[in-house]
């Protein structure tokens, strides 16, 4: 399976920072999960996943918006020798205490998530699986008014998500309701 | 002209993002037909031939008009050397 490893960036790209918009449902309305590798013939087929994260009927995934260059995806290694495994974390911040994002803060700390981050290069990246869920672990930048009018106003967020390895997500995202 | 050939399943006709194309509102009539071809192509889960689009793009013959049975997805295969776009 192992082969050379090249500097491999596609037109020179590699730009940090995740997109502005990131996607989330709850884990428990997904339907099918994308497979992970099972004995992967290539190192880059045991990078990414397989198929579709397929909704179940009348549920979508969403749109959240954040701030530009508040978003990050992050994987952190956790466990000791022999148990080495991952969790992923994305932290972003939502501009403003509207209802909408306060109600989306008081609906999702205690729930099971799933999220689609998209990264500056087209790489997608599906925090959730069929067994594990990303949930929220903080309050990233904070949350609030700030203090001198120049201070930041809104919700930061953090999700975290762990996993035994990382993958790529190659699928489709639907922002529309799956039917029976 | 795309929905005379092939059909949303799955999903209530409307935006999708895809992995080739972006985003993309299935709910549109004027949606590329080579985009949708390959997307098709690609293991889209969302989409499904029309027996129309059969005949039309790989040259399957209709069915008979008392064979009810559905058209399913995997029925082509991909990249069929007889493969044509409809231009009308």
């Amino acid at each position: 399976m192992f082969t050379d490893i090249d500097k491999n960036l596609v037109n020179g790209e590699n730009m940090g920072g995740i997109a502005q918009i990131v996607y989330f449902a709850l884990h428990e309305d997904v339907a099918t999960w994308p497979a992970k590798p099972s004995s992967p013939a290539s190192l880059s087929a045991n990078g990414v996943l397989t198929g579709d994260l397929e909704m179940k009927a009348g549920k979508k995934m969403y749109k959240l918006y954040i701030t530009d260059d508040t978003g990050e995806y992050k994987v952190e290694q956790v466990g000791s020798p022999d148990g080495i495994s991952f969790v992923q974390k994305l932290t972003f911040f939502h501009p403003g205490m509207g209802p909408e994002i306060l109600g989306l803060l008081n609906a999702v700390k205690n729930e099971n998530m799933v999220f689609v981050v998209a990264d500056n290069n087209g790489a997608k990246f599906l925090m959730g699986d069929e067994t594990r869920p990303a949930t929220f672990s903080g309050s990233g930048d904070g949350i609030g008014v700030g203090k001198e009018t120049s201070a930041r106003r809104g919700v930061g967020m953090e999700f975290s998500y762990k996993t035994a390895n990382v993958y790529q997500y190659t699928g489709s995202i639907p922002l529309t309701e799956a039917t029976s | 002209m795309w929905k005379k050939y092939f059909k949303v399943i799955k999903i209530i006709p409307g935006k999708v993002v895809t992995p080739l194309f972006g985003v993309i509102d299935f709910s549109s009539d004027n949606i590329p037909l080579e985009k949708i071809i390959a997307l098709f192509e690609s293991d889209f889960p969302y989409l499904q031939l029309t027996p129309e689009g059969e005949q039309a793009i790989y040259g399957v013959p209709l069915p008979e008009p008392d064979d009810t049975a559905p058209v399913k997805k995997t029925a082509p295969k991909k990249k069929r050397k007889n493969k044509r776009i409809p231009t009308t």
